[in-house]
């Protein structure tokens, strides 16, 4: 059994997957923000990015900038107890979902 | 080529960097950055997006700090970061004792709000200037003699002022008269300034449109042929010429006649006298005045005049040389009369006695504050005692006591900013209740509103009530002795000693203010007390007052005037429920009244005096409406009418000055200067408070209606206040008393419709002001008093907890107990009481002149306010103590 996600975990996770090398933080607040379409905080991202490290679902790396000014970003990549989550979050929705479309695409 | 990506301002860099928590910067900052970039190139907002992303991730990244995180925040020197985070560790302290926070924020806000309901009625009465150029330097000018102490100016006078004064640049004057304007809506009767043509200029106000009258303009108006002119109030202009700018140079109709409008004056201007004199009336157009030299008159005494003073001469400096012009015209004054002129600050002549009532309630209001402050103050040196032992162990572990310091202002910061907006919903509240006690009667009241000035006078209050009453609490915070607080955290420590001896001293300020506050109240309310049972002569309950004028171009014969009197009188009978109803000159309270010279048959007066009289004209039923006191002979009735014998009524003070210990009845007068007829005294009435409640009565004679024109030698009068009694509530009579009015002449205006009841609380405004405010600042400052010291005494409950279980442990009786609790609270509550009657000694001579009937001294005032006072400290005590019995011996042992 994998571990139980919350919505804004499911979309941080996504947009780790989507972002492949590219998932800094900033990278995954726009992915989420552009997703969802709604006001995503940074903050917030990286509180969240934090837990899921905590839970082992994603890792973090630092890698230095080529930029002028010098300094580390943080990548994340998703571990496989996350792909695991992230997949059974979506097996959920799928099995859920299923015969739903014509409701849910009309309202 | 591509420039280089534009990346945020330096400053926006700095400041989010320095608000970053240390483990997250690095990260943070090039994510922040990222996105900036990002949004720049689409074309969108950045540098908004940047901050306000930048500040919440600051904010949601801070973990609660604890005491291992802290330390490096501050050796690295992150201020913003570290102050953001005792923001919030302030905060939660707030939320951790909702119920001491409550206290404390209503306390401030209590404070801070009335303090800036009072500033605002001050800033906008005392404070604001007058709609004058250099107001400082505009003067009124009065005359004054043996009966009058500040009465209207003589034509000669102002000319000769004009031409000697060398202290002034110019001297204007001017009376008021009310005008019929029609052909505009209904007819309505307005209150018109007649004004000389320098007016403008002396107080140095311009039009909005058009232009004002010349001096010549001004000289000719009123002669046949030429034209009239009016300049119209801002008011007027809006309100019935629907603010047409068109209306310059039109021509509308003032009691029948033409009149050219010359122009419109700006907002708020007003003549000086409109902010007290007949105030609920103001003038609001002015038509030109033209001081004849060749009429001029050292007798007519009929103007209100206001110079303006040349650069750097004082108020002292014009007075002196007035009078010595007057010595010098001493020819035109009889030496007895003691005549003078002297003139008075614009000021201080529009304030009048509601000046120094505000200055009064302005210093009480800072007590209050005070008091709120100190009662905040107290109640967090108790918060800070409470946390004492999580204070010590950040000490210990190596937090520095500059940053508990900077945590306890802050914490302060809070309650204030907490109790600074409570403070402008009550100043709101409290402003309405101000001005709702004198509307009409306080100069300016329209003015007062909560405005910038007021919420910056609020900010600063906040800002230094913030400081003081964390002061308290943040010295001690400085002293906090580490091993001892560690040890324990209850025991008796000497610092916890000291700490309910600065208690008591707040508590001690407290009570000594609130005694203060409640002998200024206790005086005012007896000053209040002892006017309202004043003889007025008059009984003002079951009044209605009403104005009307008789368009002058229509009833200009006696005959017409009375007609129309009759016709009313008759009509006014009929309304159901009417008991008296009649026409009266002047209303006693409303306007005051001016004198005429006589002759009184048989007495001679000491040489250089002459007998004068107050004039009151009154048709039959008037002076029964007004209930006035009939002492001997009878009233006008019916058949005094115009062809009649002349009569006449007088008042005791009249009686008892020209015919002492002789019956007035039967006595003959006529009046002075002109072959006035005789008039023969039927009746004698009780004096009445006519011009204040409590000046000195004057002589006063009363003439019927019908017989004035020929009892004087002039014109009819034309104007007069209908005054009707009923047993019910005088105003359903308004209605009637309209339909009445308009029943005999539609064109008759029936204006200013207000109760008797009204005129007199209008009248003792100032008493009454002071002493209901004065009332409430008591009553609030003793009940944070009271708190101050109910909590205080919890307080040392708390801190003797183990030394009243042993007491008790080894015998002592409840009794005991609670004797020791309220003894504590006494020998508070009497240091205070002390004190404050110390305060209230040196204060009661200050309030001295606002006092009427009442001594400084006045043994009730001294007597009740300390019983009151020592009946809620004790009450305040009790509670406390009684708690105290509760306490568990055996549960207060082993804390030992």
């Amino acid at each position: 059994m994998a571990a139980y996600l919350g919505e804004f975990e499911q979309l941080v996770l996504l947009a780790v997957l989507r972002l492949e090398d590219g998932a800094t933080g900033g990278a995954i607040r726009d992915a989420v923000a552009e997703g969802s379409r709604r006001t995503v905080w940074i903050g917030a991202v990286h509180t969240t990015l934090d837990r899921l490290e905590l839970k082992g679902l994603v890792r973090s790396r630092a890698v230095p900038t080529p930029t002028a000014r010098g300094g580390r970003r943080k990548i994340f990549a998703l571990q496989p107890a996350g792909r695991a989550a992230i997949a059974q979050a979506y097996g959920t929705w799928t099995r859920m979902t299923q015969g739903l479309r014509p409701e849910l695409e009309s309202s | 080529m591509r420039s280089a990506p534009p990346t945020p301002p330096a400053w926006a860099l700095r400041l989010v960097e320095a608000l970053l928590p240390v483990r997250d910067r690095e990260f943070l900052m090039l994510d922040l950055e990222d996105g900036f970039v990002a949004r720049r190139a689409r074309g969108n907002r950045a540098l908004g997006w940047y901050l306000v992303q930048g500040l919440h991730a600051a904010w949601t990244r801070r973990r609660p700090p604890t005491l291992d995180r802290e330390s490096p925040d501050i050796r690295g020197g992150a201020m913003g970061a570290s102050l953001l985070a005792d923001l919030r560790t302030a905060w939660r302290g707030l939320r951790r004792q909702p119920g001491l926070s409550a206290a404390i924020v209503l306390s401030l806000g209590l404070g801070i709000g009335t303090a800036s309901a009072m500033y605002s009625v001050v800033q906008a009465v005392l404070l604001a200037p007058l709609p004058y150029r250099e107001p400082d330097r505009l003067v009124t000018v009065w005359s004054k003699w043996v009966a009058f102490d500040r009465t209207w100016l003589a034509t000669r006078d102002v000319l000769d002022f004009k031409a000697e004064s060398r202290s002034i640049e110019d001297i204007a004057m001017w009376s008021s008269e009310h005008v019929t304007l029609t052909g505009v809506g209904d007819a309505s009767r307005l209150n018109a300034g007649v004004v000389t043509a320098n007016t403008f200029a002396v107080l140095g106000v311009t039009p909005l449109y058009g232009r004002l009258f010349t001096e010549d303009e001004a000289r000719d108006a009123g002669k046949a042929g030429q034209t009239r002119f009016a300049v119209l109030s801002y008011d007027l202009w809006r309100a019935t010429f629907g603010a047409d700018p068109a209306i310059v140079g039109r021509s509308i109709r003032l009691d029948g006649q033409a009149v050219t409008v010359l122009g419109v004056m700006r907002p708020r201007f007003q003549l000086p006298t409109d902010f007290t004199e007949d105030a609920p009336e103001p003038t609001t157009l002015w038509t030109p005045l033209y001081n004849d030299p060749a009429t001029a008159d050292r007798d007519d005494h009929n103007f209100y005049g206001a110079a303006r003073l040349r650069p750097g001469v004082s108020l002292g400096a014009f007075n002196r040389e007035l009078a010595t012009l007057v010595a010098g015209f001493a020819n035109g004054y009889r030496p007895a009369m003691h005549f003078t002129v002297f003139a008075q600050s614009i000021d201080d002549d529009v304030l009048g006695g509601v000046g120094p009532a505000l200055r009064v309630l302005l210093v009480a209001v800072g007590f209050l504050l005070l008091i709120a402050c100190a009662n905040a103050a107290a109640l967090l040196v108790t918060r800070a005692e409470t946390r004492r032992r999580e204070w010590t162990t950040r000490v210990a572990l190596g937090a520095s006591r500059a940053r508990l310091l900077r945590l306890q202002l802050l914490e302060g910061a809070l309650f204030a900013l907490a109790g600074g907006t409570l403070g402008i919903g009550l100043a709101f509240l409290a402003k309405r209740a101000l001005t709702a006690i004198g509307p009409t009667a306080i100069p300016r009241a329209a003015e007062i509103t909560v405005d910038w000035r007021v919420m910056a006078f609020m900010l600063a209050v906040s800002a230094g009530a913030a400081l003081l009453c964390s002061l308290a609490p943040a010295v001690h915070a400085m002293r906090l002795n580490v091993v001892t607080g560690l040890k324990d955290g209850t025991t008796n420590t000497s610092a916890s000693r000291s700490r309910l001896r600065l208690r008591a001293l707040l508590v001690v300020t407290q009570l000594s203010l609130g005694m203060l506050l409640l002998t200024g109240a206790g005086l005012m309310a007896r000053t209040l007390g002892s006017m309202r049972h004043i003889d007025l002569g008059f009984e003002p309950t079951g009044v209605l007052t009403a104005r009307i004028a008789l368009p002058v171009d229509r009833y200009t014969r006696s005959e017409d005037v009375n007609r129309y009197l009759d016709g009313l009188a008759g009509r006014l009978r009929e309304i159901p429920g009417v008991e008296a109803a009649g026409l009266i000159r002047s209303l006693p309270l409303a306007s005051t009244i001016g004198d005429k010279g006589l002759f009184v048959e048989g007495y001679t007066s000491p040489p250089g005096e002459h007998p004068m009289g107050d004039w009151q004209v009154a048709t039959p039923g008037a002076v029964e409406a007004l209930g006035e006191h009939l002492l001997r002979g009878r009233l006008f009735t019916p058949s005094d009418t115009a062809r009649a014998p002349m009569v006449a009524l007088v008042n005791e003070t009249m009686a008892r000055t020209y015919w002492p210990g002789r019956d007035p009845i039967g006595r003959r007068l006529r009046f002075f200067g002109r072959n006035a007829p005789w008039v023969t005294v039927v009746g004698l009435v009780g004096d009445v408070r006519h011009n204040s409640v409590t000046g000195a009565v004057k002589t006063k004679f009363y003439l019927p209606y019908a017989q004035f024109s020929a009892a004087t030698g002039g014109g009819p009068l034309t104007t007069g206040i209908v005054v009707m009694r009923t047993a019910v509530d005088p105003m359903t009579l308004a209605a009637p008393l309209r339909a009445a009015a308009a029943a005999v002449d539609p064109e008759v205006p029936v204006a200013g419709t207000r109760p008797m009841t009204e005129v007199v609380d209008t009248a003792l405004t100032a008493p009454r002001l002071t002493s209901q405010v004065l009332g409430g600042f008591a009553a609030v400052a003793l009940l944070l008093s009271a708190l101050g010291l109910f909590s205080l005494l919890v307080f040392l409950v708390t801190q003797r907890t183990q030394e009243i279980g042993i007491r008790m442990a080894i015998g002592a009786s409840t009794g005991a107990v609670v004797r020791f609790i309220f003894v504590e609270g006494m020998r508070v509550t009497v240091l205070g009481l002390t004190i404050g009657l110390a305060l209230s000694a040196m204060a009661a001579r200050g309030l001295a002149n606002l006092l009427y009937g009442v001594s400084p001294w006045d043994p009730a005032t001294w007597v009740t306010a300390p019983t009151v006072f020592l009946a809620v400290a004790a009450l305040a005590s009790v509670i406390p103590a009684f708690r105290a019995t509760r306490i568990d011996p055996l549960r207060a042992l082993r804390q030992v």
